[in-house]
Protein backbone atom coordinates (compact mmCIF):
# COMPACT_ATOMS: atom_id res chain seq x y z
CA UNK A 1 0.00 0.00 0.00
CA UNK A 2 3.01 2.27 1.27
CA UNK A 3 5.07 1.71 -1.65
CA UNK A 4 2.32 1.11 -4.36
CA UNK A 5 0.73 4.56 -4.28
CA UNK A 6 3.93 6.71 -5.48
CA UNK A 7 4.56 3.88 -7.76
CA UNK A 8 1.16 4.66 -9.03
CA UNK A 9 1.54 8.50 -9.17
CA UNK A 10 4.95 8.22 -11.08
CA UNK A 11 3.45 5.76 -13.28
CA UNK A 12 0.43 8.38 -14.18
CA UNK A 13 2.68 11.60 -13.91
CA UNK A 14 4.41 10.25 -16.91
CA UNK A 15 2.29 8.79 -19.15
CA UNK A 16 0.50 12.32 -18.15
CA UNK A 17 3.46 13.81 -19.40
CA UNK A 18 3.75 11.80 -22.92
CA UNK A 19 0.21 12.15 -23.93
CA UNK A 20 0.73 15.96 -23.43
CA UNK A 21 3.98 16.22 -25.89
CA UNK A 22 2.02 14.25 -28.53
CA UNK A 23 -1.19 16.07 -28.18
CA UNK A 24 0.78 19.44 -28.46
CA UNK A 25 2.48 17.37 -31.37
CA UNK A 26 -0.15 16.14 -33.39
CA UNK A 27 -2.87 19.07 -33.00
CA UNK A 28 0.32 21.45 -33.77
CA UNK A 29 -0.55 23.66 -30.72
CA UNK A 30 1.16 26.94 -30.77
CA UNK A 31 4.40 26.73 -27.70
CA UNK A 32 2.75 30.12 -26.96
CA UNK A 33 -0.75 28.91 -25.98
CA UNK A 34 0.43 25.55 -24.49
CA UNK A 35 4.45 24.47 -24.52
CA UNK A 36 5.75 20.98 -25.20
CA UNK A 37 7.02 19.24 -22.00
CA UNK A 38 10.19 18.69 -24.03
CA UNK A 39 10.19 22.59 -24.51
CA UNK A 40 9.66 23.16 -20.81
CA UNK A 41 12.49 20.21 -19.88
CA UNK A 42 15.17 22.49 -22.11
CA UNK A 43 14.60 25.42 -20.79
CA UNK A 44 14.55 24.23 -17.50
CA UNK A 45 18.16 22.87 -18.42
CA UNK A 46 19.52 25.72 -20.35
CA UNK A 47 18.15 28.40 -17.61
CA UNK A 48 19.21 26.07 -14.76
CA UNK A 49 21.78 28.60 -12.89
CA UNK A 50 18.79 31.99 -13.00
CA UNK A 51 15.76 29.32 -11.86
CA UNK A 52 18.02 28.58 -9.36
CA UNK A 53 19.20 31.85 -8.13
CA UNK A 54 15.80 33.05 -8.28
CA UNK A 55 14.11 29.57 -6.41
CA UNK A 56 16.95 30.85 -3.55
CA UNK A 57 15.50 34.53 -3.38
CA UNK A 58 11.92 33.09 -3.19
CA UNK A 59 12.77 30.65 -1.07
CA UNK A 60 14.25 32.96 1.70
CA UNK A 61 11.36 35.22 1.39
CA UNK A 62 8.98 32.26 2.29
CA UNK A 63 10.76 31.11 5.08
CA UNK A 64 11.37 34.43 6.54
CA UNK A 65 7.75 35.73 6.63
CA UNK A 66 6.20 32.59 7.37
CA UNK A 67 8.80 32.66 11.06
CA UNK A 68 8.22 36.25 10.96
CA UNK A 69 4.07 35.40 10.94
CA UNK A 70 4.86 31.71 13.16
CA UNK A 71 6.83 34.24 16.15
CA UNK A 72 4.19 37.27 15.87
CA UNK A 73 1.00 35.01 15.13
CA UNK A 74 1.83 33.07 18.51
CA UNK A 75 2.69 36.26 20.93
CA UNK A 76 -0.65 37.43 19.99
CA UNK A 77 -2.79 34.18 19.94
CA UNK A 78 -1.16 34.35 23.78
CA UNK A 79 -2.24 37.58 24.62
CA UNK A 80 -5.87 36.96 23.26
CA UNK A 81 -6.39 33.73 24.92
CA UNK A 82 -5.61 35.23 28.04
CA UNK A 83 -6.92 38.83 27.66
CA UNK A 84 -10.43 39.87 27.33
CA UNK A 85 -9.75 43.20 26.46
CA UNK A 86 -7.77 41.85 23.21
CA UNK A 87 -9.98 39.32 22.40
CA UNK A 88 -12.62 42.63 22.00
CA UNK A 89 -10.33 44.89 20.55
CA UNK A 90 -7.63 43.34 18.47
CA UNK A 91 -9.17 40.26 17.35
CA UNK A 92 -12.24 41.88 15.94
CA UNK A 93 -9.62 44.32 13.78
CA UNK A 94 -7.85 41.56 12.91
CA UNK A 95 -10.88 39.73 11.40
CA UNK A 96 -11.73 42.57 9.33
CA UNK A 97 -8.50 43.31 8.43
CA UNK A 98 -8.03 40.18 6.83
CA UNK A 99 -11.21 40.19 4.71
CA UNK A 100 -9.74 42.43 2.68
CA UNK A 101 -8.16 40.71 -0.27
CA UNK A 102 -4.42 40.90 -0.24
CA UNK A 103 -3.39 42.63 -3.52
CA UNK A 104 -5.80 45.42 -2.93
CA UNK A 105 -3.82 46.81 -0.01
CA UNK A 106 -0.45 45.34 -1.22
CA UNK A 107 0.81 48.57 -3.27
CA UNK A 108 0.00 50.10 0.14
CA UNK A 109 2.94 48.09 1.26
CA UNK A 110 5.03 49.18 -1.27
CA UNK A 111 4.33 52.94 -0.20
CA UNK A 112 4.90 52.27 3.14
CA UNK A 113 7.66 49.65 3.42
CA UNK A 114 9.45 50.48 -0.37
CA UNK A 115 10.12 48.55 -3.16
CA UNK A 116 11.67 44.81 -3.04
CA UNK A 117 12.03 42.18 -0.20
CA UNK A 118 10.30 44.70 2.49
CA UNK A 119 6.69 44.62 0.83
CA UNK A 120 6.94 40.98 -0.69
CA UNK A 121 8.16 40.02 2.82
CA UNK A 122 5.36 42.35 3.99
CA UNK A 123 2.69 40.10 1.63
CA UNK A 124 3.57 37.40 2.56
CA UNK A 125 3.21 37.78 6.82
CA UNK A 126 0.37 39.27 5.99
CA UNK A 127 -1.38 35.94 4.51
CA UNK A 128 0.28 33.61 6.65
CA UNK A 129 -0.13 35.81 10.29
CA UNK A 130 -4.17 35.02 10.83
CA UNK A 131 -3.77 31.27 10.70
CA UNK A 132 -1.37 31.25 13.31
CA UNK A 133 -3.03 33.28 15.28
CA UNK A 134 -6.32 31.42 15.21
CA UNK A 135 -4.23 28.31 15.40
CA UNK A 136 -2.90 29.48 18.79
CA UNK A 137 -6.07 30.82 20.27
CA UNK A 138 -7.53 27.14 19.50
CA UNK A 139 -5.00 25.02 20.44
CA UNK A 140 -4.44 27.34 23.69
CA UNK A 141 -8.26 27.16 24.99
CA UNK A 142 -9.77 23.98 23.34
CA UNK A 143 -8.52 22.16 26.16
CA UNK A 144 -10.26 18.75 27.76
CA UNK A 145 -11.94 20.56 31.03
CA UNK A 146 -10.87 17.57 32.63
CA UNK A 147 -7.40 18.49 32.20
CA UNK A 148 -7.93 21.64 33.68
CA UNK A 149 -9.49 19.67 36.77
CA UNK A 150 -6.42 17.47 37.32
CA UNK A 151 -4.23 20.07 37.81
CA UNK A 152 -5.89 22.49 39.24
CA UNK A 153 -6.79 19.21 41.87
CA UNK A 154 -2.60 19.90 42.19
CA UNK A 155 -3.55 23.45 42.88
CA UNK A 156 -0.85 24.18 39.47
CA UNK A 157 -0.01 27.71 38.84
CA UNK A 158 -1.23 29.42 35.66
CA UNK A 159 2.19 29.26 34.58
CA UNK A 160 2.70 25.61 35.05
CA UNK A 161 -0.80 25.21 33.50
CA UNK A 162 0.43 27.43 30.50
CA UNK A 163 3.82 25.09 30.24
CA UNK A 164 2.88 21.89 30.65
CA UNK A 165 -0.86 21.71 29.48
CA UNK A 166 -1.75 24.63 26.95
CA UNK A 167 1.45 24.75 25.21
CA UNK A 168 1.79 20.71 24.25
CA UNK A 169 -2.24 21.23 23.74
CA UNK A 170 -1.73 23.86 21.14
CA UNK A 171 1.43 21.79 19.38
CA UNK A 172 -1.27 19.82 16.60
CA UNK A 173 -3.23 22.91 16.41
CA UNK A 174 0.24 24.91 15.73
CA UNK A 175 1.08 22.42 13.11
CA UNK A 176 -2.16 22.47 11.78
CA UNK A 177 -1.80 26.32 11.29
CA UNK A 178 1.55 25.85 9.60
CA UNK A 179 0.07 23.84 6.79
CA UNK A 180 -1.79 26.78 5.90
CA UNK A 181 0.37 29.44 6.33
CA UNK A 182 3.27 27.90 4.89
CA UNK A 183 0.83 27.75 1.77
CA UNK A 184 -0.12 31.33 1.75
CA UNK A 185 3.43 32.84 2.56
CA UNK A 186 4.27 31.14 -1.31
CA UNK A 187 0.77 33.12 -2.17
CA UNK A 188 1.92 36.06 -0.51
CA UNK A 189 5.44 36.25 -1.92
CA UNK A 190 4.50 35.08 -5.49
CA UNK A 191 2.44 37.97 -5.38
CA UNK A 192 4.58 40.46 -3.66
CA UNK A 193 7.00 39.64 -6.51
CA UNK A 194 4.47 40.34 -9.22
CA UNK A 195 3.92 43.67 -7.38
CA UNK A 196 7.37 44.90 -6.39
CA UNK A 197 10.24 42.91 -7.23
CA UNK A 198 13.41 42.30 -9.97
CA UNK A 199 14.10 39.01 -8.90
CA UNK A 200 12.49 35.82 -7.34
CA UNK A 201 10.60 33.06 -9.56
CA UNK A 202 7.32 34.90 -9.19
CA UNK A 203 8.92 38.04 -11.18
CA UNK A 204 10.35 35.51 -13.55
CA UNK A 205 6.76 33.94 -14.26
CA UNK A 206 5.57 37.56 -15.07
CA UNK A 207 8.79 38.82 -17.33
CA UNK A 208 8.12 35.28 -19.35
CA UNK A 209 4.83 35.82 -19.70
CA UNK A 210 5.46 39.34 -20.86
CA UNK A 211 7.92 38.44 -23.26
CA UNK A 212 5.69 35.09 -24.48
CA UNK A 213 8.54 32.93 -23.55
CA UNK A 214 5.93 30.68 -22.03
CA UNK A 215 8.28 27.61 -21.64
CA UNK A 216 10.08 29.29 -19.69
CA UNK A 217 7.63 30.82 -17.44
CA UNK A 218 5.97 27.04 -17.28
CA UNK A 219 9.72 25.75 -16.17
CA UNK A 220 9.69 28.29 -13.28
CA UNK A 221 6.09 27.74 -12.31
CA UNK A 222 7.63 24.14 -11.85
CA UNK A 223 9.96 25.05 -10.11
CA UNK A 224 7.89 27.18 -7.92
CA UNK A 225 5.23 23.89 -7.40
CA UNK A 226 8.35 22.03 -6.01
CA UNK A 227 9.50 24.51 -3.74
CA UNK A 228 6.11 24.93 -2.06
CA UNK A 229 5.90 21.46 -1.62
CA UNK A 230 9.23 20.82 -0.39
CA UNK A 231 8.10 23.26 2.42
CA UNK A 232 4.94 21.61 2.77
CA UNK A 233 7.07 18.65 3.28
CA UNK A 234 9.42 19.72 6.04
CA UNK A 235 6.51 21.06 7.96
CA UNK A 236 4.64 17.78 8.09
CA UNK A 237 8.04 15.65 8.73
CA UNK A 238 8.51 18.27 11.60
CA UNK A 239 5.10 17.46 12.95
CA UNK A 240 5.38 13.53 12.75
CA UNK A 241 9.36 14.41 14.67
CA UNK A 242 7.54 16.43 17.31
CA UNK A 243 4.78 15.34 17.95
CA UNK A 244 4.44 11.12 18.12
CA UNK A 245 1.61 11.08 20.44
CA UNK A 246 -0.81 12.34 17.67
CA UNK A 247 -3.02 9.88 16.71
CA UNK A 248 -3.47 9.42 12.69
CA UNK A 249 -6.52 8.32 11.09
CA UNK B 1 -8.94 17.82 75.19
CA UNK B 2 -9.65 15.37 72.20
CA UNK B 3 -12.67 13.94 71.66
CA UNK B 4 -12.74 10.02 71.40
CA UNK B 5 -12.67 9.06 67.87
CA UNK B 6 -11.77 12.55 65.99
CA UNK B 7 -8.21 11.40 66.27
CA UNK B 8 -8.88 9.28 63.56
CA UNK B 9 -11.50 10.71 61.71
CA UNK B 10 -10.02 11.91 57.95
CA UNK B 11 -12.72 13.12 56.31
CA UNK B 12 -15.61 14.53 58.40
CA UNK B 13 -18.32 16.12 56.48
CA UNK B 14 -21.03 18.49 58.30
CA UNK B 15 -24.09 20.09 57.19
CA UNK B 16 -23.07 19.63 53.84
CA UNK B 17 -25.49 21.47 51.27
CA UNK B 18 -24.52 22.37 47.90
CA UNK B 19 -26.50 24.50 45.64
CA UNK B 20 -25.48 25.24 42.04
CA UNK B 21 -27.21 28.53 40.40
CA UNK B 22 -27.79 28.49 36.61
CA UNK B 23 -29.50 30.59 34.76
CA UNK B 24 -33.02 28.15 33.98
CA UNK B 25 -32.83 28.44 38.17
CA UNK B 26 -30.88 26.77 41.16
CA UNK B 27 -30.24 23.33 41.48
CA UNK B 28 -30.09 21.73 45.20
CA UNK B 29 -27.57 19.41 44.32
CA UNK B 30 -26.85 18.16 47.90
CA UNK B 31 -28.66 19.21 50.86
CA UNK B 32 -27.42 18.90 54.46
CA UNK B 33 -25.50 15.64 53.87
CA UNK B 34 -23.40 14.60 57.26
CA UNK B 35 -20.76 11.40 57.64
CA UNK B 36 -17.25 10.81 58.52
CA UNK B 37 -14.59 8.39 57.35
CA UNK B 38 -12.17 7.10 59.28
CA UNK B 39 -8.32 6.88 58.19
CA UNK B 40 -8.27 3.28 56.90
CA UNK B 41 -11.87 2.87 55.71
CA UNK B 42 -13.09 1.67 52.35
CA UNK B 43 -16.45 3.69 52.06
CA UNK B 44 -18.34 3.49 49.02
CA UNK B 45 -20.98 5.99 48.03
CA UNK B 46 -23.71 4.70 45.76
CA UNK B 47 -26.54 6.16 43.88
CA UNK B 48 -28.49 6.76 40.76
CA UNK B 49 -26.84 8.71 37.98
CA UNK B 50 -28.22 12.82 38.79
CA UNK B 51 -28.13 12.27 42.88
CA UNK B 52 -24.90 14.45 43.44
CA UNK B 53 -22.39 11.90 43.49
CA UNK B 54 -19.77 13.59 41.79
CA UNK B 55 -20.64 16.96 43.21
CA UNK B 56 -20.01 15.29 46.40
CA UNK B 57 -16.86 14.55 45.43
CA UNK B 58 -15.64 17.63 43.86
CA UNK B 59 -16.37 19.49 47.08
CA UNK B 60 -14.76 17.19 49.01
CA UNK B 61 -11.61 17.69 46.54
CA UNK B 62 -11.97 21.25 47.13
CA UNK B 63 -12.11 21.92 43.31
CA UNK B 64 -15.95 23.28 44.02
CA UNK B 65 -16.97 25.34 47.06
CA UNK B 66 -19.48 24.52 48.95
CA UNK B 67 -22.89 26.68 50.00
CA UNK B 68 -23.11 25.93 53.27
CA UNK B 69 -22.06 23.26 56.10
CA UNK B 70 -17.81 22.24 56.74
CA UNK B 71 -15.69 19.72 55.73
CA UNK B 72 -12.86 18.70 57.74
CA UNK B 73 -9.79 16.10 56.24
CA UNK B 74 -7.41 15.42 58.92
CA UNK B 75 -8.89 17.71 61.51
CA UNK B 76 -8.29 21.43 58.66
CA UNK B 77 -11.26 22.63 57.59
CA UNK B 78 -11.18 22.15 53.73
CA UNK B 79 -10.47 25.45 51.09
CA UNK B 80 -9.60 24.40 48.28
CA UNK B 81 -7.69 21.73 46.71
CA UNK B 82 -5.30 20.13 48.54
CA UNK B 83 -1.98 18.03 48.63
CA UNK B 84 -3.05 14.95 50.89
CA UNK B 85 -5.55 14.20 47.81
CA UNK B 86 -5.45 12.19 45.21
CA UNK B 87 -8.87 12.08 42.42
CA UNK B 88 -9.46 9.17 40.26
CA UNK B 89 -12.15 10.13 37.54
CA UNK B 90 -14.21 8.34 35.50
CA UNK B 91 -12.21 8.81 32.41
CA UNK B 92 -8.63 8.73 32.70
CA UNK B 93 -7.14 12.33 32.29
CA UNK B 94 -3.93 11.59 30.93
CA UNK B 95 -1.71 14.25 29.13
CA UNK B 96 -1.17 12.59 25.38
CA UNK B 97 1.62 14.10 24.90
CA UNK B 98 3.33 12.38 27.54
CA UNK B 99 4.10 8.81 27.95
CA UNK B 100 3.03 6.85 31.08
CA UNK B 101 6.43 7.62 33.52
CA UNK B 102 5.88 11.07 32.45
CA UNK B 103 2.40 11.22 33.17
CA UNK B 104 3.18 9.63 36.43
CA UNK B 105 5.91 12.20 37.10
CA UNK B 106 3.51 14.92 36.83
CA UNK B 107 1.93 15.24 39.96
CA UNK B 108 5.42 15.48 41.22
CA UNK B 109 6.56 17.82 38.62
CA UNK B 110 3.33 20.64 39.70
CA UNK B 111 3.89 20.32 43.02
CA UNK B 112 7.07 20.28 43.13
CA UNK B 113 8.40 17.26 45.04
CA UNK B 114 11.76 16.04 45.42
CA UNK B 115 13.67 12.94 44.43
CA UNK B 116 12.36 11.10 47.65
CA UNK B 117 9.12 10.91 45.35
CA UNK B 118 10.24 10.13 42.21
CA UNK B 119 13.03 6.60 43.88
CA UNK B 120 9.28 5.19 44.69
CA UNK B 121 7.69 5.46 40.98
CA UNK B 122 8.84 2.03 39.80
CA UNK B 123 7.72 0.80 43.30
CA UNK B 124 4.52 2.08 42.75
CA UNK B 125 4.40 0.92 38.88
CA UNK B 126 4.80 -2.37 40.05
CA UNK B 127 2.00 -2.04 42.78
CA UNK B 128 -0.48 -1.02 40.14
CA UNK B 129 0.53 -3.70 37.26
CA UNK B 130 1.84 -1.34 34.85
CA UNK B 131 5.67 -2.98 34.82
CA UNK B 132 6.57 -2.56 30.46
CA UNK B 133 4.14 0.08 29.98
CA UNK B 134 6.22 2.67 31.22
CA UNK B 135 7.28 4.60 27.74
CA UNK B 136 4.32 3.80 25.84
CA UNK B 137 1.86 6.61 25.20
CA UNK B 138 -1.86 6.49 26.41
CA UNK B 139 -3.40 5.86 23.18
CA UNK B 140 -1.45 2.89 23.00
CA UNK B 141 -2.97 1.33 25.78
CA UNK B 142 -6.57 -0.48 26.67
CA UNK B 143 -9.15 1.73 29.11
CA UNK B 144 -7.94 -0.69 32.08
CA UNK B 145 -4.30 0.51 31.83
CA UNK B 146 -5.14 3.81 31.18
CA UNK B 147 -6.83 3.55 34.42
CA UNK B 148 -4.21 2.35 36.33
CA UNK B 149 -2.20 4.95 35.23
CA UNK B 150 -4.83 7.42 36.58
CA UNK B 151 -4.43 5.86 39.75
CA UNK B 152 -1.20 5.75 39.64
CA UNK B 153 -0.69 9.50 39.18
CA UNK B 154 -3.31 10.06 42.20
CA UNK B 155 -1.02 7.84 44.72
CA UNK B 156 2.32 9.33 43.73
CA UNK B 157 2.21 11.84 46.10
CA UNK B 158 1.71 9.70 48.68
CA UNK B 159 -1.73 11.25 50.05
CA UNK B 160 -3.39 10.24 52.65
CA UNK B 161 -6.94 10.26 50.81
CA UNK B 162 -8.02 8.82 47.61
CA UNK B 163 -11.26 9.70 46.10
CA UNK B 164 -12.70 7.57 42.96
CA UNK B 165 -15.30 9.12 41.10
CA UNK B 166 -17.16 5.70 38.93
CA UNK B 167 -13.27 4.93 38.10
CA UNK B 168 -14.56 1.57 36.68
CA UNK B 169 -17.68 2.80 35.29
CA UNK B 170 -16.68 2.93 31.69
CA UNK B 171 -14.93 -0.75 31.75
CA UNK B 172 -16.38 -3.88 30.67
CA UNK B 173 -17.73 -6.08 33.43
CA UNK B 174 -14.75 -8.91 33.39
CA UNK B 175 -12.43 -5.75 33.01
CA UNK B 176 -13.97 -3.98 36.21
CA UNK B 177 -14.21 -7.10 38.30
CA UNK B 178 -9.97 -7.63 37.56
CA UNK B 179 -9.99 -3.55 38.36
CA UNK B 180 -11.74 -4.42 41.65
CA UNK B 181 -9.69 -7.10 42.91
CA UNK B 182 -6.64 -4.87 41.76
CA UNK B 183 -7.71 -1.85 44.11
CA UNK B 184 -8.31 -4.08 47.37
CA UNK B 185 -4.87 -5.48 46.71
CA UNK B 186 -3.03 -1.65 46.47
CA UNK B 187 -5.67 -0.59 49.44
CA UNK B 188 -4.28 -3.46 51.04
CA UNK B 189 -0.41 -2.33 50.37
CA UNK B 190 -0.80 1.15 50.80
CA UNK B 191 -3.29 1.62 53.50
CA UNK B 192 -4.84 4.85 52.00
CA UNK B 193 -8.45 5.85 53.02
CA UNK B 194 -10.76 5.56 50.10
CA UNK B 195 -13.67 7.17 49.16
CA UNK B 196 -15.16 5.61 46.17
CA UNK B 197 -18.38 6.15 44.17
CA UNK B 198 -20.34 3.86 41.76
CA UNK B 199 -23.52 3.48 40.78
CA UNK B 200 -23.10 -0.34 41.17
CA UNK B 201 -24.17 -1.73 43.96
CA UNK B 202 -22.58 -5.08 43.33
CA UNK B 203 -18.84 -2.85 43.27
CA UNK B 204 -20.01 -1.00 45.92
CA UNK B 205 -21.28 -4.05 48.50
CA UNK B 206 -17.92 -6.02 47.32
CA UNK B 207 -15.38 -3.39 47.81
CA UNK B 208 -16.60 -1.44 50.79
CA UNK B 209 -16.28 -1.39 54.90
CA UNK B 210 -19.34 0.86 54.41
CA UNK B 211 -21.64 1.69 51.88
CA UNK B 212 -23.18 5.73 51.94
CA UNK B 213 -26.56 5.20 49.73
CA UNK B 214 -27.51 8.29 48.60
CA UNK B 215 -30.98 9.49 47.02
CA UNK B 216 -32.05 12.23 44.87
CA UNK B 217 -33.18 15.61 44.47
CA UNK B 218 -32.45 17.02 46.68
CA UNK B 219 -28.97 14.65 46.89
CA UNK B 220 -29.05 13.18 50.97
CA UNK B 221 -27.65 9.80 52.00
CA UNK B 222 -30.47 7.94 53.00
CA UNK B 223 -28.33 5.14 55.00
CA UNK B 224 -25.36 3.78 56.08
CA UNK B 225 -24.51 0.27 55.60
CA UNK B 226 -21.99 -1.23 57.38
CA UNK B 227 -20.70 -4.45 55.16
CA UNK B 228 -20.00 -7.50 57.46
CA UNK B 229 -17.82 -9.59 54.87
CA UNK B 230 -14.32 -11.00 55.84
CA UNK B 231 -11.19 -9.70 54.11
CA UNK B 232 -9.69 -10.22 51.75
CA UNK B 233 -12.56 -9.90 49.51
CA UNK B 234 -12.82 -12.87 47.27
CA UNK B 235 -14.69 -13.79 44.67
CA UNK B 236 -16.90 -16.40 46.37
CA UNK B 237 -18.14 -13.96 48.77
CA UNK B 238 -20.05 -12.72 46.00
CA UNK B 239 -21.72 -16.23 46.33
CA UNK B 240 -22.89 -15.71 50.15
CA UNK B 241 -26.36 -15.38 51.36
CA UNK B 242 -24.96 -11.69 53.51
CA UNK B 243 -24.30 -10.40 49.84
CA UNK B 244 -26.95 -10.37 48.27
CA UNK B 245 -29.18 -9.64 51.59
CA UNK B 246 -26.70 -6.41 51.08
CA UNK B 247 -27.24 -5.65 47.40
CA UNK B 248 -31.48 -6.43 47.40
CA UNK B 249 -31.69 -3.92 50.41
CA UNK B 250 -29.52 -1.17 48.94
CA UNK B 251 -31.77 -1.72 45.68
CA UNK B 252 -34.83 -0.61 47.94
CA UNK B 253 -33.14 2.13 49.76
CA UNK B 254 -32.78 3.31 45.98
CA UNK B 255 -36.30 2.64 45.29
CA UNK B 256 -35.99 -0.83 43.11
CA UNK B 257 -38.66 -3.08 44.18
N1 LIG C 1 -22.26 22.77 37.12
C1 LIG C 1 -23.55 22.47 37.35
N2 LIG C 1 -24.50 23.43 37.23
C2 LIG C 1 -25.80 23.15 37.47
N3 LIG C 1 -26.26 21.95 37.84
C3 LIG C 1 -25.37 20.94 37.97
C4 LIG C 1 -23.97 21.15 37.73
N4 LIG C 1 -23.33 19.98 37.96
C5 LIG C 1 -24.28 19.09 38.30
N5 LIG C 1 -25.51 19.66 38.33
C6 LIG C 1 -26.77 19.00 38.71
O1 LIG C 1 -26.61 18.52 40.02
C7 LIG C 1 -27.20 17.24 40.14
C8 LIG C 1 -26.17 16.24 40.62
O2 LIG C 1 -25.19 16.04 39.61
P1 LIG C 1 -23.94 15.08 39.82
O3 LIG C 1 -23.28 15.44 41.10
O4 LIG C 1 -23.12 15.13 38.60
O5 LIG C 1 -24.65 13.65 39.94
P2 LIG C 1 -24.05 12.18 39.81
O6 LIG C 1 -22.57 12.26 39.82
O7 LIG C 1 -24.62 11.44 40.97
O8 LIG C 1 -24.57 11.61 38.52
C9 LIG C 1 -27.77 16.89 38.79
O9 LIG C 1 -29.15 17.17 38.80
C10 LIG C 1 -27.05 17.80 37.85
O10 LIG C 1 -27.87 18.14 36.75
MG1 LIG D 1 -21.15 11.54 38.36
Amino acid sequence: MRIREPVIFTVFMFMLVIVWQMAVEIFNIPSFFLPPPSAIASELVNNLDTLLRNTYFTFLLIVEGFLLAVVFGFVLGVGIAYSWILRVTLYPLMVAIRSLPVVAIAPFFVIWVGYGSPSILLVSFFLAFFPIVIASISGLTKIDPNMLKLMRSFRASEWQILRKLRFKNALPYLFDGFKVSITLSVVGVVVGEFIASSSGVGYLVLVSNFSLNVPFAFASLLVLCILALTLYGSIVLLEKLLIPWRIRE
Amino acid sequence: MKTGNSAEELIEVKNLTKVYQSPRGDVLALEDVSFSVKKGEFICIVGRSGCGKSTLLNVISGLIPETSGEIRIAGKLLKGPQPNIGIVFQFPVLFPWRTVIKNIMLPLEVLKLGKKYYEKIPELVKLVGLSGFENKYPHELSGGMQQRVSICMALIHDPLLLLMDEPFGALDALTRYEMNFELLRIWHETKKTILFITHNVEEAVFLADRVLVMTPRPGKIAKEIVIDLPRPRRLEHREEKKFSEYILDIHKLLGLG
